[in-house]
């Protein structure tokens, strides 16, 4: 068998300009799958040793309400309660003013610290414990090695708060004393808490008091002393929830992103099947002999799947190589989006996990074998009587197509029924696309042969002979093109797709946002991104704001959170008139009459979109909330549009939320003036008004609505890097199916050529050709981007964050995915061309 | 009796209708016998060898070679018995051009499993026979038709196998090299005892021997040879 072996490998080498693009389209898919594994795990790791280098030990933490927890409590549960593992916190976020990078800032109680975090503070010269020196020196400050080699000056560095740029001196750097990640401390910063309490203007109050308890029973002891001695504002919550909120945040993004990267492999999988059937057919002649003098069914088979087992691990290999390069890009703009969108994070390195490695490759060798298993049975199946004649496996190949179309049928049905059922989650919907996507991608073949047809009729008597014979070859060599027509029609398809989802998302954004911005100035503190925490703007220059003869009226909000057991819930607290609100929220559910009275004056709230979906909140529940007199319920009374955040958010009035938490700040203003024109006249007197206090950041409801649509455009960064890889692979697979066909012609070009067809006149016959493939392939992936959209919408962004939009099919979008399958196409036209145009006339006719 | 086709009958299917190709065909053949089947393009020549090959299995009727009848063997075992006891010879050579002439060769005695020196042995002694000493390490497409004929015949009987099947050896050499190849392919044949069907237009193939079958309206008929 050795030389069967032998024979094979041969093959493959002679065919390498072929086989090289095969591994490089295989790779390509296998390296998407990998670097959004290794960008999705590096940022979540980071995240999470982030969350665990600042809960360290702690099992639970006590908290206040929005306005945090008075300095003496934590002395009255120290000197009035048996619990003795106790440890102040205060933390809040910052920005490193060299880098403008947002950090961690967390102030700690030295003498109370012992056993709760995982770290201990060194001195940069000598080797020792230098908690001392952030207790004795004021506006000091620790941090990890790696956060330092950021800085230009290792020994201080500026930082803003909310109000502030401070400058802090670095006394110590942070050690970790266990296994904890590094990683974990390279966005944080230790200080001592009075000094934490300047930075971040909180005086004399904390942010929560960790704890420790061993077992269940001192838990339940220690909580049941602290809950007699504490105000009822305040609870006892499990340190856990906090890891679970990001989890829970961030798990409908990285679903998607992964759901994204195997659409990649899928494209892969499709050109591995491709070669390998073109690697058969081009060999039933070979096979033919060698079933004649006795080759098994079975040693066939096994030849063939080796074969794909070893282009399985020549891409995986560079797929990895490659997966770990895109990784760097991915991590970047993955970050990025966590930040604008979701939470302050920062991610320095990307971690290359083993395990990451081994899947992906794993995954890769298994969709090879997977794509590899039909080609090589249908290889032990050729006879060498079947072998010599040629138009057997188009015969064949027609034969089977409506069965292809049968099973496509069934798996879109499949996908329907999946996507119907009311429990769905965002995993079964990401399947229910899958079976969707794959049963009308096996109707392609059907429709390729529809459309040659219709092409075929209508074009007769148009084109010349030969340029007829050039798309009759397409319809001739079915088999093989199909199955890249396909794979084409399915990344163009998904453009399609994703390409209409976001332009509707980004309409019904931009509807929205249209709708809610009513006001002509908007002022907030500055460098305040979407899903972060915003600061408080100084009450006297609020107050001469609102004095100044332009502005009619200010709205006033404030952006919160709320620690409940469940985790952060976002709140907004609203301090307008009926009529303005009435205008700016657009009510889905509960829009009556009497939903805006009892607004203002009931313990009533209005909930969005999103928070009702994942809350599976209705109208007329109550939701519990922590107020400074203990829990109490809000009657939900209706739920409005909101595209801000995915995780959700409480509308709230500013007095009922006065009186139950009793926090006076504001984060931001909507200004109504005057006349919409005099915004730059009205902004230029705030700015001066605003100059003894901290800096604010003063925008027009244009300039608002820019940065919004910019962070939106900016969210989908990653998405559009990866429908561009897909439709590169798929380029591939044309290219690849184009080298393959152009093979099988040999013969028969030679004959063109020697007959009087100039190489011109044969290039642009395979320019025509490629074009038609494209074409066909464009038009195909029209009506499946279509229902991608439609699924997508209804289903997978409803499902993974709450939003509900209107499909808004964009004429430009589709044509955009038409002349991409065109132009894809024809670009995998070029080497072909010109490789045919290097061909040897009399060689090729001298082939058998 | 080694070969022993006994009523064969084949049709193909094409479409819908059914076209028959050998009607209750029967054909004999001793060891070391030379059997000449001729016949019209189309007449089921290349046919009767796939199924006394095992290649392809008859609707009704047997083929039995040396007491085993091939056509109630599973796929698997009619390979296994074409690979041990048939050596084959097509119209087009069929060299497997990813191999060298020397490996095309020693093919049939790989799959048989012998060993390395043994196969170089026996590979370079036909080699000599056959005239291409020198071409060992060349690739089928390096050869003329004649010399991968001389191949062809080279690797059908390397492994001596009971039967060689040759299906138009000469049909696609000139005249004066077809007369060469059978030449060639009668003295190795006969040196080893080997009994040989096969199939051809070539009337210089009915020197070789006095047992002409002729194919024709699905039956074959013994032509008498004048």
């Amino acid at each position: 068998m050795l030389l069967v072996w032998k024979s094979s490998i041969r093959y493959l080498f002679r065919n390498r300009t072929y086989l090289l693009f095969s591994i490089i389209g295989i790779a390509m898919g296998v390296s998407v799958v990998v670097a959004i594994d290794l960008a999705s795990k590096t940022a979540g790791n980071t995240f999470k040793f982030a969350t665990e280098a600042v809960v360290g030990e702690a099992t639970h933490k006590i908290i206040g309400g929005p306005n945090g927890l008075p300095d003496k409590i934590f002395k009255d549960i120290k000197f009035g309660t048996d619990v003795k593992d106790i440890a102040p916190i205060v933390e809040g976020i910052v920005t490193i003013s060299e880098t403008n990078k947002k950090v961690t800032l967390l102030g700690i109680d030295p003498f109370s610290e012992y056993g709760f975090r995982n770290f201990n503070i060194i001195n940069s010269i000598e080797s020792q414990n230098n908690f001392d020196s952030l207790l004795s020196v004021p506006n000091t400050v620790a941090v990890s090695q790696a956060f330092l080699e950021t800085l230009s000056d290792d020994t201080s560095f500026q930082l803003i708060s909310d109000d502030s740029i401070q400058n802090v001196q670095i006394v110590g750097i942070i050690n970790p004393t266990n296994s904890i990640n590094q990683i974990g401390f390279e966005s944080l910063i230790i200080t001592d808490i009075s000094t934490a309490q300047e930075i971040l203007n909180s005086i004399d109050i904390l942010t929560r008091i960790d704890l420790k308890f061993q077992d269940e029973i001192s838990s339940k002891k220690g909580i049941s002393q602290i809950e007699m001695i504490v105000p009822s504002s305040v609870s006892i919550i499990p340190s856990g929830t906090r890891q679970k909120t990001v989890n829970e945040i961030t798990k409908a993004f990285n679903l998607n992103l992964t759901a994204l990267s195997l659409l990649a492999l899928l494209v892969g999988i499709f050109l591995i099947y491709n070669t390998m059937t073109f690697s058969i057919i081009r060999r039933r002649n070979i096979i033919g002999i060698l079933r004649a003098i006795g080759v098994t069914q079975k040693n066939i088979f096994l030849i063939f799947i080796s074969e794909a087992i070893f282009l399985g691990i020549i891409s995986v290999v560079l797929g990895v190589f490659l997966g770990i390069l895109l990784a760097q890009t991915l991590l970047e703009l993955i970050t990025r989006t966590i930040n604008d969108v979701f939470f302050a994070a920062n991610v320095y390195q990307l971690q290359i996990d083993l395990f990451v490695l081994i899947k992906g490759s794993l995954l890769g060798i298994i969709a090879s074998l997977i794509a590899a298993v039909i080609p090589s049975y249908e290889a032990t199946r050729i006879t060498p009587i079947s072998a010599m004649i040629q138009s057997n496996r188009e015969t064949s190949f027609r034969k089977i197509l409506p069965l292809v179309s049968i099973v496509g049928l069934i798996f879109f049905i499949a996908g329907c029924i999946l996507l119907l059922l009311p429990l769905s989650g965002i995993e079964i919907s990401l399947l229910s696309l899958g079976c969707v996507t794959f049963g009308l991608t096996l109707q392609v073949p059907a429709c390729t042969i529809f459309l040659l047809k219709a092409f075929n009729y209508f074009f007769k008597n148009i084109f010349s002979t030969l340029t007829f014979a050039a798309v009759r070859n397409i319809g001739a060599s079915l088999s093989r093109i199909s199955i890249s027509i396909a794979a084409l029609s399915l990344a163009v398809a998904v453009t399609i797709g994703i390409g209409l989802m976001i332009g509707s998302f980004r309409s019904t954004v931009e509807d929205w946002l249209n709708y809610s911005l009513v006001a002509d100035i908007y002022i907030s503190p500055p460098s305040v991104d979407s899903g972060q925490l915003q600061k408080s703007i100084n009450t006297t220059l609020i107050q001469q704001i609102t004095n100044l003869d332009e502005v009619n009226y200010v709205t006033k909000l404030l952006a919160t959170e709320l620690q409940t057991t469940e985790g952060t819930t976002q709140l907004a607290v609203v301090d307008s008139n009926i009529q303005i609100l009435s205008e700016s929220i657009n009510l889905k559910k509960g829009n009556n009459s009497t939903v805006w009275k009892s607004f203002f004056t009931t313990n009533a709230i209005f909930v969005s979109e999103p928070y009702a979906y994942k809350n599976d909140i209705k109208i007329g529940d109550n939701i519990q909330l922590p107020t400074i007199s203990g829990l109490k319920p809000f009657e939900v009374i209706g739920i409005y549009y909101d595209y801000s955040s995915s995780r959700g958010v409480i509308l709230i009035n500013r007095t009922i939320y006065n009186n139950n938490w009793n926090d006076i700040r504001v984060t931001s203003l909507a200004l109504h003036t005057e006349t919409a024109s005099n915004s730059k006249s009205t902004i230029a007197k705030i700015e001066k008004l605003s100059k003894p206090y901290h800096p604010i950041e003063i925008q027009s409801v244009k300039e608002i609505k820019e940065r919004s649509m910019d962070i939106f455009d900016r969210t989908f960064d990653v998405t559009s890097v990866l429908r561009l890889i897909t439709i590169v692979v798929a380029s591939i697979g044309i290219l690849s199916s184009l080298i393959a066909f152009q093979i099988e012609k040999e013969k028969e070009s030679a004959i063109l050529r020697a007959l009087g067809v100039t190489t011109n006149q044969f290039q642009l016959l395979t320019f025509f050709q490629t074009s038609i493939i494209g074409l066909i392939s464009g038009l195909v992936a029209i009506p499946i981007g279509i229902i991608i959209s439609w699924v997508l919408i209804h289903f997978i962004n409803q499902r993974s964050f709450g939003w509900s939009m209107e499909l808004d099919i964009s004429f430009w979008i589709i044509i955009q995915g038409l002349l991409i399958s065109i132009l894809a196409s024809m670009c995998a036209g070029i080497y072909p061309t010109f490789k045919n145009k290097s061909e040897s006339i009399s060689k090729a006719l001298k082939q058998e | 009796m080694l070969l022993s086709a006994s009523n064969i009958t084949k049709e193909y299917y094409e479409g819908s209708s059914k076209r028959l190709v050998l009607d209750n065909v029967s054909l004999e053949a001793r060891i070391g016998e030379f059997v000449l089947v001729t016949g019209r393009s189309g007449s089921g020549k290349s046919t009767l060898l796939n199924l006394i090959s095992g290649i392809d299995t008859p609707n009704t009727g047997s083929v039995n070679i040396d007491n085993t009848n091939i056509t109630k063997l599973s796929e698997t075992n009619r390979t296994i018995f074409r690979r041990e006891n048939i050596g084959f010879i097509f119209q087009f050579f069929n060299l497997i051009p990813t191999l060298t002439v020397k490996e095309n060769l020693i093919l049939p005695l790989d799959l048989l499993g012998y060993t390395r020196n043994s196969k170089n042995d026996e590979a370079r002694l036909l080699l000599k026979k056959i005239g291409l000493s020198d071409r060992e390490d060349s690739y089928p497409d390096r050869l003329s038709g004649g010399e991968q004929q001389r191949v062809a015949i080279a690797r059908a009987i390397i492994h001596s196998p009971k039967i060689v099947l040759a299906d138009e050896p000469t049909g696609n050499l000139d005249a004066r090299t077809g007369k060469e190849i059978l030449e060639l392919f009668n003295t190795l044949t006969k040196e080893r005892n080997m009994t040989v069907i096969m199939v051809t237009h070539s009337s210089e193939a009915e020197l070789y021997t006095n047992k002409i079958l002729d194919l024709h309206d699905f039956h074959l008929i013994k032509r008498v040879k004048w």
